[in-house]
């Protein structure tokens, strides 16, 4: 397990490696100067000097990636030009907005799809079956910014029962906040219901044909238990495996999400940076839900290595 | 194989969905009853009536019209992004699993991509790269390609060792030769399947980029151009917003029937899994 744990950690780093580079190399991919695309279009010399060497853009190369390596060591990812602050400080005030958001989605995600799965695995060919494998597909195909736009005008505007948007803390008022993250979590956790509630049907349905499966049929276990204590941990794998692409997916969506339900999250902050030009920003938040979604990773590695030990020693 | 392709319910009725799709953005001109771009502030948030299939948005725009000529637009990115990710997924995908000394290289440059969720990466590089059509094809391309060219590595495998690449091997094939005779057209199944889910993300993903404002810039019409201009009339002009994600749905409810009508018949031992 240990050298399971190691081998994972260093893949880990590598994979974080590329990440960190190709962040940094991001702002030379843009065109023209960034610095007179900063600056105020009748900007003096000495302006956009003074851009540049914020910017570090007037070193060479080699310095420049130095300079970003030592300062991403100490956690500092620059200034943010709008705010007048520093990028970490921003993204750190706004990430429990945007990780509960993303886990609300998850639970809600996981509890239907997997539910919905094993319904439709159960009842293999019956109109529950396959209508529940037709709205999966649906689910799939909606764009998730729009269906929260269209929850905003049904729950919102016609019915008016949850606030089209804003955001309460949670510890200011525990009610308010539940009302404010309802939409916005439902939104975003249904898109993904369809992929898991397929995954678990197929995974169980394989389980479910299993000879150890008839044994224990067999031999008089009730078909309640059979299902939930024999098929389900042994379908619970690829359950797993397509939870952690889920949460990349999610994390994504969340960005978006919190612009259409002005959740004040990280997302938000990036999307505003995106239509300033704000890069340090747009860099760092990149950065952060990418090293967000790599732990999140190890973590499902090693769930999948406890679930299933055959990985351990694979 | 035709045949074989017509007995699948998945792949009939995903085929017809796209295509009365691809029919529409194709007929556009003809169809739509007035110009996308032409204002009429005489009728602003009208509601739809006879004229105005689906009402018009804040600056009288017909919205029917809009929606036609914004499939069009998301049809052009969408395969654009299909045919480069393809050819880079294919070419980085083959050079992985073929060339054993590169394939580590290869792969964790690929798997730093993917540890960016994809959507997030393409609004990263569409912003950098400033709003175009162009843009947003090239930042979705970049999201998409690691994920094709682990496909094709992964067939590129299991090919490489069968018996009648050893075969063309031992009667003196080249390199090249048995690279895109031999290997990479028997792996097309499992590249077709991908592309086309790949074509359903990338409508999907375009429309995220319009919607935020790093798509083809307004007032160019896309499916996400369309839903934007909607979101400050919700209330008083649902319709501005409802029928282009309609429009979304269709296409990339079509597209994924489709993939998976493909899949089922170009993978059978696929389908033999999820039944």
């Amino acid at each position: 397990m240990l050298r399971y744990l190691v081998n994972r950690i260093a893949s880990a780093c590598l994979v974080l490696l590329v990440v960190s580079l190709f962040t940094f190399v991001l702002i030379w991919l843009v065109p023209g100067d960034v610095a007179s695309q900063l600056a105020d279009p009748g900007a003096s010399v000495e302006e956009l000097q003074r851009i540049r060497a914020r910017l570090n853009l007037d070193q060479p190369w080699h310095v420049q990636l130095l300079s970003w390596y030592g300062n991403l060591l100490r956690g500092d990812l620059g200034q943010s030009f709008l705010l007048n602050r520093s990028v970490t400080e921003a993204i750190i005030e706004r990430i429990p907005v945007t990780l509960s958001l993303t886990l609300l989605a998850l639970v809600i995600a996981v509890v239907l799809g997997v539910s919905a799965g094993i319904i439709a695995a159960v009842r293999h060919g019956s109109w529950a079956d396959q209508s529940i494998m037709a709205l999966a597909l649906v689910g799939l195909s909606i764009p998730d910014f729009w269906l929260g736009l269209v929850g905003i005008y049904v729950f919102a505007v016609a019915l008016g029962w949850l606030p089209s948007g804003g955001f309460v803390p949670l510890l200011q008022d525990p009610v308010g906040w539940a009302r404010s993250m309802a939409l916005p979590a439902f939104t975003l956790g249904i898109t993904q219901v369809g992929l898991i509630a397929r995954i678990t049907r197929s995974s169980m349905l394989d389980v479910l044909g299993q000879d150890y499966v008839r044994t224990a049929r067999a031999k008089g276990v009730p078909a309640f238990k059979v299902v939930a204590k024999h098929a389900f941990a042994n379908a619970l794998i690829p359950v797993i495996t397509v939870t952690g692409v889920i949460i990349g997916v999610l994390l994504g969506g969340a960005v978006v999400i919190e612009q259409v339900f002005s959740l004040p999250g990280v997302g938000r902050l990036i999307i505003g940076a995106v239509l300033r030009r704000d890069y340090p920003v747009i860099q760092g938040g990149l950065l952060l839900l990418a090293f967000i979604y790599v732990f999140v990773n190890i973590i499902v590695d090693l769930l999948y290595a406890y679930v299933d030990p055959r990985v351990r020693y694979g | 194989m035709l045949k074989r392709f017509m007995a699948n319910r998945s792949f009939v009725i995903g085929g017809a969905l796209f295509v009365l799709v691809l029919m529409v953005a194709l007929l556009a001109d003809v169809i739509a009853p007035f110009d996308p771009l032409r204002n009429n502030f005489r009728y602003r948030l009208g509601p739809p009536n006879a004229a105005h299939l689906l009402g018009t948005d804040s600056f009288g725009r017909d919205v029917f019209s809009r929606v036609l000529h914004g499939s069009r637009v998301s049809l052009v990115i969408g395969l654009l992004v299909v045919i480069l990710t393809g050819l880079f997924g294919t070419l980085i995908g083959a050079v992985s699993g073929y060339v054993r000394r590169l394939d580590n290289l290869i792969m964790r440059i690929m798997d730093g991509f993917m540890a960016f969720p994809p959507i997030l990466l393409a609004i990263a590089i569409g912003a950098v790269l400033g709003p175009s059509l162009l843009n947003a094809v090239i930042a979705l391309t970049v999201a998409y390609t690691p994920r094709t060219a682990r496909i094709v590595r992964a067939s590129v495998l299991v090919v490489r060792e069968s018996e009648y690449v050893e075969a063309a091997r031992a009667l003196g094939a080249g390199h090249i030769r048995i690279l895109f005779r031999h290997i990479l057209l028997n792996s097309l199944g499992p590249l077709l399947v991908q592309l086309t889910f790949i074509f359903a993300l990338a409508i999907l993903a375009e429309a995220v980029l319009s919607f935020i404002g790093v798509g083809p810039s307004p007032p160019t019409p896309t499916f996400g151009n369309i839903i934007a201009d909607g979101r400050n009339y919700i209330a008083e002009a649902p319709w501005i917003t409802i029928w282009p994600g309609i429009a979304i749905m269709v296409t990339v409810l079509g597209l994924n029937l489709l993939g998976d009508g493909l899949r089922d018949v170009l993978d059978p031992r696929l389908r033999a899994e999820a039944r």
